[in-house]
């Protein structure tokens, strides 16, 4: 694999532009890790916005048609709606796994496979979310299944 | 009802149908009741049980589909067993008892279906049950995988 980087002060923000044939594990391990250390997100913490590390966030999750991101300690609120996260994240280690839930899989501790069709996630702090059946095609593609 | 999900059960119970097919096939071989309840000829006895399965097949796919029009399965509960098991019994029962006269449906000789249906169902829904269990073993497997190249690469970092 190739690696070139071109330095010069008229890029105003980095790029990374990646040329193959096939999105293999190889590359997908480094769009991975480009997103784990790029992307950021705009959020609400006590009245005031800041930007937090998308990796940070275990999952996002719409309630009463407002949206949340749950970190490890923290909650925060955020302006987008879940379909708006959902595109941003396009790409990355988020999948969408109910119709209220979009989920960092780097943060899956397991999964569990219930009788009933659905799946139930293990997240590494110890919280168990459900993923509707409708949503289990998805995140068995993220898993290259 | 979506046409993915219609295609996925449809799917899913033609597996059904040859699993339950062949688990059948092989209990009245091993048990050799093939002789004695379908004597006439092998041909015609295999193609009236091929016939059972299928019906069996399509009364699920109905019930399944009137009882949850979303997904390929559904709760896992005592009625989910027992819808399921009249699925079957009513075919084995109606079809194999009256149409094809493979046994007396009014005798105590009428255990041996229902026994043999019950072992039939079970079968299925085991091998399903070892089939997302293998499903899971593998999602757990990559979950593994990917959590030790975030640790390596939050190490090189």
């Amino acid at each position: 694999m190739k690696i070139k980087i071109e330095q010069d002060a008229v890029y105003k923000e980095t790029e990374i532009d990646i040329r193959c044939r096939s999105i293999d594990d190889q590359v997908q391990q480094i769009i991975d890790i480009a997103n784990r250390s790029t992307k950021t997100i705009a959020v609400k913490a006590d009245g005031a916005s800041k930007m937090i590390k998308t990796q940070s966030v275990y999952y996002f999750e719409s309630v009463d048609e407002k949206s949340f991101a749950y970190c490890k300690e923290n909650v925060y609120s955020l302006d987008m709606k879940l379909y708006e996260i959902e595109q941003m994240l396009e790409g990355s280690s988020f999948v969408r796994i109910s119709k209220a839930c979009i989920l960092n899989i780097d943060v899956l501790d397991s999964v569990k496979v219930l009788m009933n069709g659905k799946m139930e996630a293990l997240l590494q702090n110890g919280e168990k979310l459900v993923i509707n059946r409708h949503y289990v095609p998805g995140f068995k593609k993220k898993f290259g299944m | 009802m979506k046409k993915d999900v219609f295609f996925k059960r449809m799917k899913m119970y033609g597996i059904s149908c040859c699993i339950s097919y062949t688990v059948a096939s092989l209990i009245l071989s091993a048990l050799n009741i093939g002789s004695t309840l379908m004597e006439s000829n092998v041909w015609l006895s295999n193609l009236q049980l091929l016939l059972v399965c299928l019906v069996i097949a399509v009364l699920m796919l109905i019930t399944d589909t009137i009882r949850d029009p979303e997904g390929p399965t559904s709760q896992v509960t005592p009625g989910y067993f027992l819808v399921g098991i009249l699925d079957v019994a009513v075919p084995v029962l109606g079809m194999g008892g009256f149409l094809f006269g493979w046994f007396d449906v009014f005798t105590v000789q009428i255990i041996y279906p229902i026994c043999i249906l019950l072992v039939v169902y079970f079968a299925v829904f085991a091998m399903f049950y070892i089939n997302k269990k293998n499903i899971e073993k593998e999602l757990n497997r990559r979950i593994s995988k990917r959590k030790e190249v975030i640790k390596n690469d939050e190490q090189d970092n």
